[in-house]
């Protein structure tokens, strides 16, 4: 963990047609090999963060370097195309972009945009299929014939084709059950372990607590905290402030030190953390 | 986010014609439009373009503003005009070639189709630019009632027409949404010849289709299930008020029309 994949340098960003600026003065380095989580309220600006990072829109002033790649207000469109070989957005209900005949095509309209070779897209999409765990019996299906879990897991599989050093998910498991949410953080944990750098905008605070090694808050289009998990949550009166929550975890365990029982890690990130210190803890009393 | 100025799209300023009825709004519009057609020569043009810059005056949208909508159409009444000039004959020529000729007949035609193009053109523009979407519908609706007796389906009809204006900002919304998810799956819209250009709005049109498909079920779903029956009578959130101005405009309605018999009897 040392290389730099995205550097962020006081960028500034304003939709056309609007007076307020969506992002003010963002400045944030992430690493490769990161599992990134944003968080904020609705119109904190973390969507408008993500979008400039995958270039669909030039910043207003400032500039980014993703991936080696340099961006400001002056780069050509163009130019911006090419980070897409790089990145991969899964948007929020990403199902919503599915329209080819079949789930092989669907899945190789990205490599094929790309301008890979034949060979290389067959194979990509069939790896991803697997990835995502799919039969590949599906290959020569409808995407619209699935149902709305395969559909998700379809469109995963059409960014993942694409082989992207950086994944960008936006809220990717609103609307999904239980299992399939687990299965998906799985598979997203299983990527960054391969080496993919992760940002994931999500709202749910365990997710953030459980798979995220980095966390940035935004509010009103700024970055209001840049940091690890565990440092966020052990300000429960900053959170408050910023309208965001605690995991259930460290929510118990500070239930626990109001009523007098400290534990030694303060913000158990997840629940077996939280069983393991409750049990050290009673140890210790017996003693 | 994208709210670019287009032709017909409602300006949010306070201004007389914005609070008038709709109704009187919409009933003048289509009034108006009908009196250009009875335009036959120069003292008329100018008294009808009068009570546009009248109406244009107390809008409280600025001209530049009515400019920017009439812009993209200019092309086309341009191209109209230009066709009219070449190909109609008539009075004095001044210039033949082929088939084409500039012939006195035909600028003054031409010239009268410039006139009543623009002027209509902004007319309307002048009634959308001062009248919410939903207010036209609700307007339309109430000119539609008497068609009831002749069994026409006006409240369906009404149900459909605010239903349709109703999503249009939700498909703009999610054309973008989905354009910018097919932007970072690598595809250039700015790219290619007219071809691949046409080609790559089926990966836009497809889910913008099924998606439209499905809220419209879930939509008549709702509905039913909240015991919408079509053919029951309705009832009306917003009620439309006859004021006094809007018996002052149907006033000035009326000269300007007498105003134009007048003219035409007279010169």
């Amino acid at each position: 963990m040392a290389k730099a994949a995205i550097t962020v340098k006081k960028l500034h960003y304003t939709y056309p047609n609007s007076t307020n600026e969506a992002l003010h003065n963002v400045s944030l380095t992430i690493k490769e090999q990161e599992f990134v989580a944003i968080i904020g309220q609705t119109g904190s600006g973390k969507s408008t963060l993500v979008s400039l990072i995958d270039g669909l829109i030039k910043p207003s002033s400032g500039e980014l370097n993703v991936a080696g790649l340099e961006i400001n207000a002056t780069t050509k469109t163009e130019y911006l195309s090419k980070i897409h070989h790089q990145v991969g957005f899964v948007f929020q209900f990403p199902e919503q972009q599915l329209f080819a005949e079949t789930v092989a095509e669907d899945i190789a309209f990205g490599p094929h945009n790309l301008g890979w070779p034949a060979k290389k897209i067959e194979k990509a999409v069939d790896e991803a299929l697997k990835m995502v765990d799919l039969p590949l019996e599906l290959k020569s299906h409808s995407p619209f014939a699935l149902s709305g879990g395969q559909m998700r897991r379809v469109a995963i599989a059409g960014v993942l084709a694409m082989d992207p050093q950086i994944l960008i998910l936006d809220e990717p498991t609103a609307g999904l059950d239980t299992q399939a949410t687990n299965d998906l953080l799985k598979l997203i944990k299983d990527l960054n372990e391969k080496g993919t750098t992760i940002i994931m905008v999500t709202h749910q605070m365990e997710q953030v607590a459980y798979y995220a090694n980095h966390v940035i808050a935004m509010s009103n289009g700024q970055v209001v905290a840049d940091t690890t998990p565990q440092q966020l949550f052990r300000d429960a009166q900053r959170l408050k402030k910023l309208s965001l929550t605690l995991p259930v975890s460290v929510e118990v365990a500070q239930f626990l030190s109001k009523d007098g029982i400290t534990l030694k890690n303060t913000e158990p990130l997840t629940l077996d953390v939280l069983a393991d210190e409750i049990a050290e803890a009673m140890r210790r009393k017996r003693k | 986010m994208n709210s670019k100025i287009v032709f017909g799209s409602y300006v949010p300023v306070k201004s007389i014609l914005h609070r008038l009825d709709p109704r009187i709004k919409l009933i003048m519009c289509i009034i108006y439009v009908i009196l250009i057609f009875f335009v036959n020569n120069f003292l008329a043009a100018i008294w009808l373009l009068l009570a546009l810059l009248a109406a244009i005056k107390l809008s409280n949208v600025g001209l530049r503003q009515y400019w920017q909508g009439i812009k993209p159409l200019f092309l086309i009444i341009l191209i109209t005009v230009a066709f009219q000039i070449l190909f109609s004959s008539g009075g004095k020529a001044y210039w033949h070639w082929g088939i084409m000729a500039i012939t006195r007949d035909g600028l003054i035609n031409s010239l009268i189709i410039f006139y009543r193009f623009i002027v209509i053109i902004t007319a309307s523009t002048v009634l959308t630019a001062t009248t919410q979407t939903f207010q036209i519908a609700d307007a339309l609706a109430w000119l539609m009632k008497p068609l009831q007796v002749i069994k026409v389906p006006v409240n369906q009809i009404t149900l459909m027409l605010s239903i349709a204006l109703r999503f249009v900002p939700t498909i703009m919304d999610e054309t973008n949404k989905i354009m910018k998810a097919q932007r970072a799956r690598g595809i250039n819209f700015n790219a290619g010849n007219l071809l691949t250009r046409i080609k790559h709005l089926v990966p836009i049109l497809i889910p913008l289709f099924v998606n439209s498909f499905k809220r419209a079920e879930e939509l008549a779903t709702a509905m039913e299930a909240r015991g919408y029956d079509p053919n029951a009578p309705r009832t009306h959130y917003r009620q439309l008020v006859w004021h006094k101005n809007d018996a002052w405009a149907g006033l000035a309605l009326l000269i300007v029309t007498v105003g134009l018999v007048c003219i035409r009897i007279f010169f």
